[in-house]
């Protein structure tokens, strides 16, 4: 008894839209699943001027657990290595329900985003003892200031745990 | 690595009817004790007494009022991440319960060298 789990993005009102299984939770300009790492060439974010800030649509993503397992317990995301740059903020939080992606200041990812284990956000979605269940909503964005340089930014390695039982 | 479980009454060598992968075996009985022997170290977690015993020493003990809401857990901890890579980071054996609401956990953690074993609690 394995469960497998897939990572999913959701888009559209009240995030109900569920895109092709994806890994590739980049923040962009538009409210669009980018399932084949190539959507934010051209959905690229805009510096700001002077003390605005531009924000990316909320990436949001939740995990997918399928096959047989009597329990998923303790849920856990945080990033392993996480994109830097001047100007550059990225955000998280957790919602229990789906959020209609907004490109404005986040309401739900407030927090920088966890990278370490002691800090990850808990994505427990209660009990998850039947197949298949979801984690919570994982909500993420970009916060750019006007310094922030031109291109590329790092890529960024995100790791979800969990016990299996 | 040598491995004992205690199932109403009856004492099983647990290397032949239980495989650390078979995570589902303690879905439909609870058992008396479960004993892993690793090299000269005794691990026993006791579900009746509610003690972590290491070679003889008391580890961890709950108390009676939790003994009633001590379960049995045994898990295999994983990470999945962007790179769509899922790794069995460990297997874990102990029991959970609860304490002034919290869910805690105190168990054995078999380490990836099939070898080792460390105990944690969180």
């Amino acid at each position: 008894m394995v469960a497998t789990a897939t990572a999913y993005c959701y888009t559209g009102t009240d995030a109900a839209t569920e895109s092709a299984a994806t890994t590739y939770w980049n923040l962009m300009s538009t409210d669009a699943a980018d399932t084949t790492d190539s959507v934010y060439i051209a959905a690229r974010l805009t510096a700001p001027t002077g003390a605005n800030h531009t924000y990316s649509y909320e990436r949001v993503g939740r995990i997918k657990f399928t096959d047989t397992y009597n329990a998923i317990e303790n849920c856990l995301f945080w990033y392993t290595s996480l994109m830097t740059g001047t100007g550059v903020t990225i955000t998280a939080g957790v919602s229990t329900s789906g959020v209609t992606p907004v490109n404005t200041d986040s309401a739900i990812a407030t927090a920088s985003a966890p990278i370490s284990e002691g800090t990850a956000l808990d994505i427990q979605n209660g009990t998850m003892e039947s197949s298949p269940d979801y984690t919570d909503y994982v909500y993420l964005q970009a916060d750019l200031i006007s310094t922030v340089g031109p291109g590329d930014l790092t890529t960024s390695s995100w790791k979800v745990q969990y016990d299996e039982s | 690595m040598q491995f004992f479980t205690k199932v109403n009454g009856k004492e099983f060598n647990g290397c032949e009817l239980i495989s650390f992968n078979k995570v589902a075996i303690y879905s439909g009985f609870k058992p008396e004790f479960i004993k892993v022997i690793v090299g000269v170290n005794v691990y026993v977690m006791d579900y009746v007494l509610g003690e972590l015993r290491v070679n003889g020493s008391i580890i961890h003990r709950v108390d009676k009022e939790t003994l009633s809401i001590l379960r049995p857990i045994c898990f295999n901890r994983h990470t999945y991440d962007s790179n769509g890579v899922n790794e069995l980071i460990f297997t874990g054996l102990g029991y959970q319960y609860t304490l002034q609401g919290r869910n805690v956990k105190c168990f054995i953690v078999l380490n990836s060298d099939d070898k080792t074993f460390e105990v944690v609690t969180e």
